[in-house]
C-alpha cells in the first residue's frame, strides 16, 4: 500500500501542478513552491513513516535484500521527506537549504536504488528510484528551463503526441502478453514476469525516444515558421526585404512563396502610396508656396497704386480747400497741381497696364499685333516723353542707324519706357542715360545704358524673372514685374533682351529684333 | 509775432513734397525739404523744426537709417518723428523705428495737418 499511497500523490500532484502553479513572484529569486516537489516530499516521508512503523508490511524481494538497514532508510526518507517538504514550502529559490533538501532526498532515493534495485536487476525500481532520485536533485537546476517552456508550442505538443502514439503498440503489447499468459496461451514464453517487465521498460524508453524526437522534428519545422512570424513582424515594420526561410517542407514552402507575394504586394502598395504622398504635398507646398507670393505682390501693387494716388488726392483736396477758404485757388497752385495729377495719373495707369499685361501674361492671353514700325522714331517719342517727366534728367538718343522693324508699337512702348523708368530710377541724378538705336548682324537693336550702381553678377541673371528685384526694397519700389513683362513681349517679336556690365560701371540693357532678312536704311547723318 | 516753426519733411517723391509744403505753409508752419535720410541729416545741423515727417522707403539713406543716425545724433533731444508711408503695415513700421507718429499715405490733408498739430505741441502762431 506504500507504493499505492506513493503513486497516488504524485501523480495527483503531477496532474494537478500545471493548473495550481502560481505565477513566479515579480520579487527578484523567489517562486511559487513547486507542487511536484511537495509531492514527491509527502511521499518519501510517509513510505519513511511506514517503514518506520509497519517494517512487517514491507515482504517485498526488494526490501529483503535491504533488510538490516531498514530502519536506517525508513528514517531518512522520513526526514529528508519533510527536508524537501519544508524547503519548497519557503519560497527563497536561491537558498542553499533548497539545494540541500532536494540532494539529501534524491540521495536517499539513488542510495535505495544502488542498495536495492541494481543488485536485484529490478528493471522497474531501477527506473522509479533512479528517475525520482535524479529528477529530485536536479529539479532545482532545471526548473528555470522547464519554467521557459511553453506547453503550448509546437515542440511540446509534437513530443507528447509522439510519445503517445509510439506508446500504443508497447502498451497494446503490453496488455497482449498479460491476457495471453492469463489464459496460459503464452506459457512457452518463459518466466511472465521478466516478459512484463522487459515490456515495461520498452514501454518508457519507447515514449522517451519519441518524446526527444519529437522535440528535434518540432523544432526542425518549427525554425522556418518562426523565421516567417519575425520576417511577418519586419515587414509590420516596414521591413521588405528580411530573409525568408527556404523550406523543403511542402507546406511551409506554400506559406512561404505566400508570404513573399503578398509582402511583394505590400511593398508595392507602399511605395505607390508613398510616391503619391510626397507627389500631394510637393503639390500643396508648391500652391501654398503660390499663395504666399501672390499675396506679397498685391501687397507691393498696393503700395505702388497708393502712392501716386496720394499726389492726387492731396492736390485735389489742397485746391478744394484753398477754394472754400478764398473762393478762388491761386492759378499758379492750380496749373502745378494739374501738372502733378497729370504725371501721376500717366504713372497711374503704367501700372495698371502692367498687372493688366502680367494678368494676361499668366492666362497665356498676352498677344501682339505687329505691324511695320519705325522703330528709330518709337524710340524718340519715348524718350521725349522721359525728358517731359524726369525734367531734371538728361537722357541722350543716338540713333546710329534709321531701322524699320515689324513690331507691335503699343507693346514696343511698354518695353522702351520700361527700361527707361529703370534707368532713371536706379541712377544718381547727376548721371546721364544714354539710348541707342542701331542695326547689326540682321538685328535691330536697342541700348539703354545707365551709370547707377550696376547689378551685382549674381543678381544679373536673375533681373528677367517675375517678381524678382535685385535693389534693396527698403530703398527703391517696384513691383518686380517690368522687366518679365518686357522679356515676354521681345520674345513674342521673336527677339532676345539681355543685360550686361560695362567696364566703367553701369547696367546695359540691350534689346535686338529680328529684321528679317530686310536691310536697314543707311544712317541719315542726323544723331541726338 | 515771433519766428515760424520749422517742420522738416523728407521724401523722395517730388509731388509729395509740394503737397506738404503747400497744406502746412498755409497753416503758419515754414517747410524745409529733404529728398533722402542725409540731406535731412544735413538740414538738422542747423534746424530746429517741430516735426520731421519721414517717408520709409528712399533711394540714398533711407527712413531707417535715417531714424537710426537721428536717434544717435540727438542724445534724446530729438524733435517728434512722424512716418509717412504707403506701406499697409505704416502703424508696425512707426513703432519699429521709435517714430512718435504717423501718417498713411494715400492721406488726408486735414489728417496731416491734425497730426502735425498734435505733435507740435500746441496750435501754430
Amino acid at each position: 500500500w506504500t507504493g499505492t499511497s506513493n503513486f497516488a500523490v504524485v501523480g495527483l500532484a503531477t496532474a494537478l501542478a500545471p493548473s495550481l502553479a502560481r505565477p513566479p513572484s515579480e520579487q527578484e529569486g523567489t517562486r511559487a513552491p513547486d507542487l511536484f516537489s511537495l509531492a514527491l516530499g509527502t511521499a518519501a516521508a510517509l513510505t519513511g513513516a511506514s517503514i518506520l512503523i509497519a517494517p512487517g508490511q514491507f515482504a517485498n524481494p526488494i526490501y529483503d535484500v535491504i533488510r538490516s538497514f531498514l530502519p536506517l532508510f525508513g528514517l531518512a526518507f522520513l526526514l529528508s521527506g519533510l527536508g524537501l517538504v519544508s524547503a519548497e514550502w519557503r519560497v527563497d529559490a536561491r537558498a542553499p537549504a533548497h539545494y540541500l533538501a532536494h540532494l539529501a532526498a534524491g540521495g536517499t532515493l539513488l542510495a535505495f536504488f544502488v542498495a536495492s534495485a541494481v543488485p536485484l536487476h529490478a528493471l522497474i525500481g531501477i527506473a522509479y528510484y533512479g528517475g525520482f532520485g535524479l529528477a529530485l536533485v536536479l529539479l532545482p537546476w532545471l526548473r528555470p528551463r522547464l519554467d521557459a517552456v511553453n506547453p503550448a508550442s509546437l515542440q511540446v505538443r509534437l513530443s507528447f503526441a509522439l510519445a503517445v502514439a509510439a506508446s500504443l503498440p508497447v502498451m497494446v503489447a503490453v496488455g497482449l502478453v498479460e491476457t495471453l499468459e492469463a489464459r496460459g496461451v503464452l506459457g512457452f514464453v518463459g518466466e511472465g514476469t521478466a516478459t512484463r517487465e522487459v515490456l515495461l521498460v520498452a514501454l518508457l524508453l519507447t515514449a522517451g525516444a519519441a518524446a526527444l524526437i519529437g522535440v528535434y522534428v518540432a523544432r526542425w519545422l518549427a525554425a522556418p515558421l518562426h523565421q516567417l512570424a519575425r520576417a511577418a513582424g519586419y515587414l509590420a515594420a516596414g521591413d521588405v526585404v528580411a530573409p525568408l526561410p527556404a523550406s523543403e517542407v511542402a507546406e511551409v514552402k506554400y506559406l512561404a512563396t505566400s508570404f513573399a507575394d503578398m509582402r511583394n504586394k505590400v511593398a508595392l502598395q507602399t511605395a505607390e502610396r508613398e510616391q503619391l504622398l510626397a507627389a500631394e504635398q510637393e503639390a500643396r507646398e508648391t500652391a501654398e508656396r503660390a499663395v504666399k507670393v501672390r499675396d506679397e505682390f498685391i501687397s507691393i501693387a498696393a503700395h505702388e497704386l497708393k502712392t501716386p494716388v496720394t499726389s492726387l488726392q492731396g492736390f485735389a483736396q489742397l485746391l478744394l480747400r484753398q477754394s472754400e477758404a478764398t473762393g478762388t485757388p491761386d492759378p499758379a497752385m492750380v496749373v502745378k497741381a494739374m501738372a502733378t495729377i497729370e504725371q501721376q495719373s500717366k504713372r497711374l495707369s503704367k501700372l495698371t497696364e502692367q498687372l493688366l499685361n502680367l494678368s494676361r501674361l499668366e492666362a497665356g492671353r498676352l498677344t501682339i499685333s505687329p505691324e511695320e514700325t519705325d522703330l528709330a522714331a518709337l524710340v524718340a517719342d519715348a524718350v521725349e516723353e522721359a525728358r517731359h517727366s524726369h525734367p531734371r534728367r538728361s537722357i541722350n538718343l543716338d540713333v546710329k542707324r534709321q531701322v524699320q522693324a515689324t513690331a507691335d508699337p503699343l507693346r514696343f512702348w511698354q518695353v522702351v519706357t520700361n527700361l527707361l523708368d529703370n534707368a532713371v530710377k536706379f541712377s544718381p541724378a547727376d548721371t546721364p542715360v544714354e539710348v541707342t538705336v542701331d542695326a547689326e548682324d540682321g538685328s535691330a537693336t536697342l541700348v539703354v545704358r545707365d551709370h547707377g550702381p550696376g547689378i551685382a553678377p549674381e543678381k544679373r541673371e536673375r533681373v528677367f524673372e517675375r517678381f524678382y528685384q535685385a535693389h534693396d526694397e527698403r530703398h527703391y519700389g517696384g513691383m518686380g514685374i517690368g522687366l518679365y513683362i518686357s522679356q515676354e513681349i521681345v520674345y513674342l517679336h521673336g527677339g532676345e533682351i539681355g543685360v550686361e556690365a560695362p567696364a566703367d560701371g553701369g547696367s546695359r540693357f540691350v534689346v535686338r529684333l529680328p529684321l528679317n532678312g530686310r536691310v536697314e536704311t543707311p544712317p541719315e547723318g542726323e544723331r541726338e | 509775432m515771433s519766428e515760424r516753426r520749422v517742420v522738416l519733411a523728407v521724401d523722395d517723391d517730388e509731388a509729395i513734397l509740394d503737397i506738404v509744403e503747400w497744406a502746412l505753409v498755409d497753416e503758419g508752419y515754414e517747410v524745409k525739404r529733404a529728398s533722402d535720410g542725409s540731406e535731412a541729416l544735413v538740414a538738422l545741423r542747423t534746424l530746429r523744426p517741430v516735426v520731421i515727417l519721414l517717408d520709409m522707403r528712399m533711394p540714398g539713406m533711407n527712413g531707417w537709417e535715417f531714424a537710426e543716425a537721428y536717434g544717435k545724433r540727438q542724445n534724446g533731444r530729438r524733435a517728434p518723428v512722424i512716418v509717412m508711408s504707403a506701406a499697409q503695415d505704416v502703424r508696425r513700421l512707426a513703432a519699429e523705428i521709435g517714430a512718435d507718429g504717423y501718417v498713411g499715405k494715400p492721406f488726408d490733408v486735414d489728417e496731416l495737418i491734425d497730426t502735425v498739430h498734435k505733435h507740435a505741441g500746441n496750435l501754430p502762431n
